[in-house]
């Protein structure tokens, strides 16, 4: 049970897509996220999901060779669209588990916002320690959430 | 999860018109084996395959062997209208070698289905989301990159 985390950070998952959903996160990187500063968090979440080390915008040290910032992956440029647009709905169908966890991670850093899913997700430890709410409905615990996604979607 | 269609329909005698992939530049190696004419890689964010993708886009167009693929990716924006067209334009699709990127947003369901069952075309197919695609645990595979003299990326058919 999620003693006294309600009121400062949340995650909010809605299943229905919407015009406010956006699933473009490689169009809306490149267009908006990428134009921003890139902060020490960025930067690490660009190691921790791609294993890159950013050194500039024009040089990213992949596992492949050198590239830019617009060819982060998919799943890393949603984190980043996420962690600098709080108040977009995005899609995170493509995003892979390790995403996953530091989408998890972000919740439980006192932040709220709400992003779109198809399926269910769970950090890889496979426990939610993070308050989540599905299409408004507060999720209680683990079990009550992994059930929704069982039993309760239409 | 996998495709929940019936197996029964489908046709083991599938269209397989490459079972290796190999190629090369200044910084990688890619070297595929496939044991299926549809092959589903999926895992994490980071891993290449997008990055894989368009490396074999590259390839088909100077290589001869690899001229019989077609390539669909996010180009713009995807909407209803937009999916019909590349549904339709994959079910005209012969003997070619069909190569999918970003699947989980520009295949519908009737795409899905279509290739969950064709038999004329080979498929490989990056995304998340097997619905309507894989009847068998052995058509989704993970991409992994091995560091050698340069770095390899490879299928990992263990899924470890």
């Amino acid at each position: 049970v999620f003693i006294g985390k309600e009121d400062f950070s949340m995650l909010n998952i809605i299943t229905n897509k919407n015009d406010d959903v956006q699933e473009f996160n490689d169009s809306y990187f490149e267009f908006y996220t990428s134009m921003e500063k890139i902060t020490e968090d960025d930067k690490r979440y660009i190691k921790d999901i791609d294993g890159s080390d950013f050194i500039t915008a024009d040089k990213i040290v992949t596992k492949f060779g050198e590239t830019v910032l617009e060819n982060i992956s998919t799943g890393c440029k949603t984190m980043l669209n996420i962690v600098h647009h709080p108040e977009i709905i995005f899609s995170i169908v493509e995003c892979g588990a390790n995403v996953i966890d530091n989408i998890f991670e972000l919740a439980k850093a006192e932040q709220s916002y709400t992003i779109y899913a198809n399926r269910m997700i769970l950090p890889s430890y496979f426990f939610l320690e993070t308050p989540v709410m599905i299409n408004g409905e507060k999720m209680n615990n683990t079990e009550e959430y992994v059930r929704w996604w069982e039993y309760g979607r239409d | 999860m996998l495709g929940g269609g019936n197996m029964a329909e489908i046709n083991i005698k599938k269209t397989m018109k490459h079972d290796r992939i190999n190629i090369e530049n200044r910084k990688t190696r890619i070297e595929l084996q496939f044991k299926d004419s549809l092959t589903f890689v999926t895992g994490d964010s980071g891993t290449g395959k997008t990055y894989t993708f368009n490396r074999l886009q590259v390839a088909s167009t100077i290589e001869k062997e690899y001229e019989d693929m077609v390539f669909y990716t996010t180009n713009g924006r995807v909407d209803v209208e937009k999916m019909a067209k590349i549904e339709n334009d994959i079910k005209s699709n012969k003997n070619k070698f069909v190569i999918i990127d970003h699947a989980d947003i520009i295949l519908n369901k009737g795409a899905r289905e279509f290739i969950g069952k064709d038999i004329n075309n080979q498929y490989l197919i990056f995304g998340r989301n097997t619905d309507d695609l894989c009847y068998y645990p052995e058509q989704i595979v993970k991409i992994v990159t091995m560091q050698k003299d340069k770095p390899v990326i490879v299928f990992n058919w263990n899924n470890e």
